[in-house]
Order: C-alpha cells, then structure tokens, then sequence
C-alpha cells in the first residue's frame, strides 16, 4: 500500500480530494456541453422532418439498443460497488468490480459494432452511403446521419472509460485506493456514470420514440 | 462520506428503480397508442433515470453546493441552445425547410 | 517610475522563480503557474505579432482598388489566417493564460493553480493546436474567414480539416486551463478572502474560465461537424440533401458569441486593476463590477443570435436575441460607470497603463454603442457584412482587448520580470496605439456605412481615399506596438531594478516580492481585507496579510 501523495499547493490531502472531485465535475460539466451540440441538432432536425425521425426510431435496431443500456445500467453499478469497496478498504473486491465494469464496456462496444454491421448491411448508413430502401428521404438520411454521429461519439467516450477503467484496475489491485484516499478512483466512475447518463437519452430519442 | 445514499443497499435499490422505469418506458412506447405523447413521457422518464444515477451513482446526494450549481448551470445552458435553436426552426414559416430534391437525388422519395 | 523601493523586502530572501531553477529543461518542464504564464504569454505575443503581419499584408493589399501585392486567393486565405490567428491563437488565450496564469494564485494567497500538470499541459496543448492550425494553413490555407461558415465550408476547394482539428485541439487547451482557474477560485482561497473580497481580476477571470469550459466543446462540436462533412460529404449542414446551414450559426455563435466575452471580460479585470491603483481610491462600487461580471458571462449566451438576422433565421428568435443582447449594453455600462467614478476625486497618477486605459475607455464605449446599434434588427440588416461590424468588433477586439493586453503588460511588468520600463517611451507608444488604431479603423466605420463589404479583395474608386487613411493608421498601430514592446524588451535587460509595490497599490500581488519567489508567500497569509481599500497604508496591509 503506497503513502497518497499530496501535491505542493495543498496543505492537507481532504482539500486535495475536493477539488479533485470539483474539477472533475467542471470537466463533466464541459462533456454535456459537447454533447449538447448533437442533442440540439437532432432536436432541430427532429422538428424539421418529424414523421421521418419517427419512422427512423421505429426502424431502428431496438433490441441491441436495449441490451446496451442494460449492460451500462449494469456497469455503472459495479462502477459504484467498485467505490463501496474502495471506501472500505477492500482492496480485492473493488479490483473485481472494476475488470466487470470494463468487460461490460467492452460487451457494449462488441453489441454496438455488431449492430453498426447490421446498419450497414441494410443500407442505413450516413450521408452519401445512405441507401435504406425503407425509408428513401431526407429525413431518414437525417435521422441516421445523426444517429451514427451521435452513438458513435458516444462509444469513442465509451473506449476511453474502457482504458481508464482498466488502468484503475491494476492500480486498485496493487492497493492504491484506500479508505483515506481514493478520490481518483471516484473521478473514474464520474465519468464512467456520465457516459451511462448519456446513453439513457441517446437510447430515448434513438430507440424508443 | 455520508453512508446513507453509498450504502448497498441503496446501490441496488437505485439499480432496480432504473430497470423498472427503462421497463415502463418500453411499455409507454410501443404498448400504449398514444402518439405524440410517448416521446414527452420517455423523456421525463429519461430525465428520472438520469436523476437517479446522478443522485446515487454519481453521488451528487453528497456532493457541495457548488458542484450542484455547476451542473445545474449546464443544464440549462444546454436547454437554452436546444429551445432557441428548435424555436427558430419551429417559427420560420415563410422559408422553406428544404429545397426540392434535385435530379442527383432521385433514390429520394420526398 | 522612480518612487524609492519600499523598506521592507521580502521576508524570507527566497530566489525568484526566475532563478530558483535554471536551464531550458527547468522552464519547459516546469510546474510553476507563474513561469507557464510567462512561456504562454511569449507565445501568445509571438501570435499577435504574426497575425499582426497579415493585418498589415490585408491592408497593405487595399491600398489600391485592385491588385497591389497580392492576388485575390491569397487575399481570401490570408484573411482567414488573419481571423483565425487573431481570435483563437491571440485574443482567446492572451489575458486568461498569461497574466490570470501568473497573477490567479498570487490574488488567492495560494502557493500554485490548482492542477499544476494540467496547467503544463493546457501549454503544450496549445503550441501543438497552433502548430497543426499553421501546418495546414501552410499546407493548403483555406479561404471560408474564421467562421468556417456551412455550406461553403463543406464546398470549398481548400482544405478546411487541418485547419478545425488545430482549433480543436486550441479549445482543448481552453477548457484544461478554464477548468484549473474555477478549481482554483473555489477551492484555493487564502483564509479569509471570500466571494465579497476577491481581486476583481480574479472575478473577471473566474466568468471568462466559466464561459471556456462551457461553450468551448460546443464550437469543438461545430467545427468537428463541419470538417467531417468538408472530409466525408456527410451533409450535416448542406441543404442539398436536406441539411440546414443556419444549424451550424446556430451552434457556431453560441461559443463565438460568448467567445467575444473570452476577451473583453479578463480585459475589464485588467481595468479594474489598474485604474484603483493609479487613482489611489477604492473601487466605486465592488457588488456593481461583480455583478456585472457575473452578468455577462451569463446574459452572453442568450445573445448569438443577433449574429444571424440575415441568416434566414426566425423573426421570433430574432427580436428574442435582439432584446437581450440589450441587456449586454446595460452591464457594460454598469461597468464603465465604476471605472469613471473610480477616477473621480482620486489622486490621479499617470503613468504608462492609465493611458492605455484612456484609450480603451473611449474605445470600448463607441465599440460598445455601435454594438447597440448592430444588434437592432432593422439597422443590422443594412450593415450586415460590412465594414461598420469590422469596424465595431475591431473597437472592441484591438481597441478594448489589445489595448488592456497592453496596459496589463505594462502594469504588471515590474512584478514579472522585476524591473522597470522607461516611462516616456511608454506613454509615447500608448499615445501612438490610440491614434494609429483611430485612424484605422474609424475611417472603416464610414466605409462600412457608404456599403463597402468586408472580406473584399477589390472596391470601387470612390472608396480609395478612406482605405488609404486606414492602412496608414495600420501601419502606425503595428509601428506603436513594436516601440512598446521594444521598450519592454530593452528593460527586461537594462531596466531599473522594481521594488515590490512599485505603483504602491493595495492588490495583493504587489505584497510578494519581485519578482515573486517560487511558492509566492513564505508563509500562507491572511487576506480578509479589500485589496482596493486605500484608508491602510502599505505597512499596514502587509502587516494584516502576515507577510511582512
């Protein structure tokens, strides 16, 4: 178990945590400003071509949708269990909890690259590529234009926690989160929740109506 | 760290209250015919589930009053691109909203 | 400036963070907030004066109505580069980065930024977004102006991705060091400095953190739409396959509207600075420049809007942003009413700054009062697109920022570097910036208003006389800036050693040494008192703060 160190400009290790944690959050707050960009262009576009975005979501690939929020639903729990154990100085259990939490990212990203395959297979594609016989308009271009811009930032933020994950993995095995300091580990599964948080609209508006 | 809202119990409460309201939303979208209506149900039950993983997940129960401001203030930064923006496209009536399909576009059926 | 040097020296005799560590490896892998703040503020004049020669190239162009050195491609990309390196590699990080780098900890009585490695990479962040944006505009350049304006962007035959993925990359940067001066406010005060007694700079430069971290990823988002559509055909924004233009204004304005506030609102904290300092009075009012602050950093989002009247955007949305960009005009009055009523019955000192301040005043209230004008719908639509809104921004732009940029450089000069600057060559060159920026660009006012264009390579005729006088004054401007900054440049070597409180100010960055030692205050002081409170003499505020 290694000594937390405490940066120069701090005078005690519980100041350190918590402005850790507020910049942490700062830089949450920063993601969903990123994302609002792409929730402001689908709602214009939604407003623009309704029906056409309502036959999108109806034609859309629902079930690996819906398997996707409850593997991250599933995985910002153990994120969670992950701290509950951190907190409690159990070393082993929090390190177990985080290799579930990646491997469920990775199951999502395996699902959505399966269901990108089946995007493609069916013509509803983005832009130029888009040849979906189903839904020959502009609005269904739109629609799934968006939609591959929309998730597939969403899962490159995915990848990301995936490796972040990961690395505090290793580092909650070899005993670096302990009760006393753990505000890194914290940080992690902030993120990890807000990709989650982001997922339960990307699926509202993309899968469900 | 207040244990009341990190405790297991309440980890796994927030976890179940999450998959009964992904549930109903499903049932509100495709069970229940009421077109229009669906969409500003699944969101506020989008905005619910958000709450629940912020409030506990995230630990925002927890958290100080300034990080509870930050948030507070992207969302409705957020809110405020969105309805101004949907607002403009929703009251331009005299232009229209796209031009005709050229004859590059035939695959188009609008 | 020969006032004598205050008896009493710094307490400990630390080494300057100039000397503490020597070598070129101990500054390019330093830690230190206040040697970052240098290595950003070299790099970001570097910047100005390289998008000052392509201002001085555009101008030197409109000579003549037609062809005089350069041809009409050339022209269009020069002014993009012009644009591009002006706002987003000078106006955006020059205050905040440089000066609230160095100043922010020593304002707060704290020892560093909050996230010292993230501050060292917020800089190489930056010299690696500056270095992709030039390598491409080498490469190829692009010819869409600074605002990458859909569907042309995503039509142009110039190569727009290098470019968007460099200001990309520049807004990450923005966001690192936004994120580590709002950690820092909130978390790093010095006992007994609270929201009611903080250095109104620091306010200045909290609102401006707030507004990077916040409308920063939304332009990132714009320009990542626009250089996936350039690259891919995606036709996010081209109508030909039903996308909407006006969509990416929309997202586009909504940080670059808020991004003016990025470089007016640290040079309102520049302001406010200097002008107690050299009055010798407390600030009129604290809440009302607080407040204010605060007020523009929030009322700047609502107002992207009035960018677009033309745009083909809604009526409705218009006269909503037409009404609150009013609300602007009222904060900034509030605003230059402090600072006049600073000066009244103040012991007035003039020294090189307060000019520069005389200058922005004037300045920042008739770019202020034509932005008023701009942002009225029925005359807006007149002057869309010519030279009266370059003219308008350009006051607020150079004639605000660049002048505080200015003036804070010559204000905070002899804490930096410890050394003082010869006055009369400073006064000189103040004098000089005013006239050679009136000459440019009030001429450009009535050009704008007679229906000449921005962005034109070639004009009627008629027009020639106005652009003569303006790239005179163009010239003059970059004359004056080279004098003042020759001036800096000869004292960092040959000038006066300064004494802590040369200007003999109460703000707390003048009770450290200069310049400071490596942690700023031997031991954490105590800063319950306003840095603008002139009823306590300088032993007694050093006294208060346990540092002398």
């Amino acid at each position: 178990m290694s000594e937390p160190a405490l940066g120069e400009q701090f005078h005690d290790l519980e100041r350190q945590a918590a402005t850790l944690r507020f910049g942490m959050w700062i830089f949450l707050v920063s993601e969903i400003l990123l994302f609002a960009a792409l929730f402001t262009l689908y709602a214009a576009y939604r407003t623009m071509f309704s029906e056409d975005f309502r036959e999108g979501v109806l034609h859309n690939t629902f079930a690996y949708g819906t398997a996707n929020l409850f593997i991250l639903l599933t995985s910002s729990l153990t994120a969670s269990l992950a701290l509950y154990g951190a907190r409690r100085d159990r070393r082993r259990w929090t390190g177990l909890m985080l290799v579930a939490t990646a491997a469920l990212g990775l199951a999502f990203i395996a699902v959505k690259l399966t269901e990108y395959g089946k995007h493609v297979e069916e013509g509803s594609t983005p832009g130029p590529w888009y040849h979906y016989a189903e839904l020959p308009t502009f609005g269904g271009n739109r629609f799934f234009t968006m939609y591959w811009g929309m998730t597939g930032f969403h899962v490159l933020h995915l990848a990301a926690g995936v490796l972040v994950v990961s690395w505090m993995a290793v580092r909650a095995f070899k005993g670096h989160y302990t009760a006393r300091y753990h505000v890194k580990l914290e940080m992690g599964t902030l993120y990890w929740s807000l990709v989650d948080l982001m997922w339960i609209f990307l699926w509202t508006i993309l899968y469900l109506s | 760290m207040s244990v009341k809202t990190a405790s297991l119990g309440s980890y796994l409460l927030a976890y179940l209250a999450l998959l009964l309201m992904a549930g109903v939303a499903i049932v509100f979208a495709r069970a229940v015919p009421w077109p229009r209506w669906d969409l500003v149900i699944d969101l506020a039950l989008a905005t619910a589930m958000a709450g629940v993983v912020l409030w506990f997940f995230m630990h925002l129960a927890e958290a100080s009053f300034q990080i509870r401001l930050g948030l507070g203030v992207a969302v409705s930064l957020l809110l405020t691109l969105l309805l101004l923006t949907v607002a403009d496209v929703a009251t331009r009536h005299e232009q229209p909203m796209a031009p005709r399909p050229g004859p590059g576009f035939g695959f188009y059926r609008r | 400036m020969t006032a004598p040097a205050e008896a009493v020296p710094a307490p400990l005799e630390a080494p300057s963070y100039l000397q503490v560590e020597s070598g070129l490896w101990s500054w390019l892998n330093t830690r230190d907030h206040k040697r970052i703040g240098v290595m950003f503020l070299a790099t970001v004049t570097g910047m100005f004066l390289i998008g000052g020669c392509f201002a001085l190239a555009l101008r030197t162009e409109l000579l003549t109505p037609n062809r005089t050195i350069m041809d009409a491609t050339t022209y269009d990309r020069m002014f993009t580069l012009h644009g591009v390196t002006m706002v987003w590699l000078f106006l955006v990080p020059s205050i905040p980065t440089s000066f609230g780098n160095f100043l922010l900890p020593i304002q707060l009585g704290a020892r560093d930024l909050a996230f010292p490695k993230l501050n060292l990479m917020s800089f190489y962040t930056f010299v690696l977004g500056a270095a992709i944006t030039f390598g491409g505009m080498i490469a190829g350049g692009t010819d869409t102006g600074w605002t990458f304006y859909a569907p042309y962007a995503d039509a142009t035959p110039t190569d727009v991705v290098p470019v968007v993925i460099g200001i990309f990359t520049l807004g990450m940067s923005s966001i690192f060091s936004g994120v580590n001066f709002i950690a820092t406010t909130h978390l790093m005060r010095a006992r007994g400095l609270g929201w009611s007694n903080l250095p109104l700079f620091v306010w200045t430069i909290y609102g401006t953190s707030v507004i990077m971290v916040l409308a920063t990823p939304v332009l990132g988002m714009a320009l990542a739409l626009v250089g996936l559509d350039h690259a891919l055909h995606l036709g996010i924004f081209n109508p030909a396959v039903g996308g909407d233009p006006v969509l990416f204004q929309h997202i586009f304005w909504f940080y670059s509207h808020p991004a003016v506030y990025i470089m007016i609102l640290p040079a309102m904290g520049v302001v406010i600075e200097v002008v107690p300092t050299f009055a010798h009075r407390r600030v009129s009012s604290y809440v009302a420049v607080a407040v204010s602050t605060v007020g523009i950093a929030f009322v700047g989002f609502l107002t992207w809007g009035h960018h677009m009247f033309v745009s083909g955007m809604s009526t409705f949305d218009a006269g909503v942003f037409g009404i609150m960009s009013m609300f602007v005009a009222i904060f900034s009055a509030i605003k230059v009413f402090t600072w006049v009523g600073t000066l009244y019955r103040g012991h007035i000192q003039v020294r090189t700054p307060l000019v520069y301040f005389f200058g922005f005043l004037f300045l920042f209230v008739f770019g202020g009062m034509t932005g008023v004008a701009l942002a009225t719908q029925a005359l807006d639509v007149h002057w869309t697109d010519t030279y009266f809104v370059v003219a308008h921004f350009h006051f607020i732009m150079v004639g605000g920022s660049v002048t505080a940029f200015l003036a804070a450089l010559h204000y905070w000069f002899p804490k930096m570097f410890g050394r003082l600057y010869d006055e009369r060559v400073g006064m000189l060159s103040a004098t000089a910036v005013f006239i050679g920026f009136v000459l440019t660009f009030l001429t450009q006012f009535l050009l704008g208003n007679m229906g000449m264009p921005r962005r034109y390579y070639s004009y009627p005729p008629r027009f020639q006389f106005l652009h003569v006088l303006s790239t005179g004054g163009a010239w003059l401007l970059g004359g004056a800036v080279l004098l003042a900054l020759g001036n800096l440049l000869v004292a960092l070597r040959w000038g006066e050693k300064a004494p802590p409180n040369p200007w003999h100010s109460r703000g707390f960055e003048w009770l450290v040494s200069s310049p400071p030692p490596k942690h700023n205050f031997s031991t954490t002081p105590r800063l319950d008192f306003s840095p603008y409170d002139y009823s306590m003499t300088e032993e007694e505020a050093r006294e208060r703060a346990g540092v002398g």
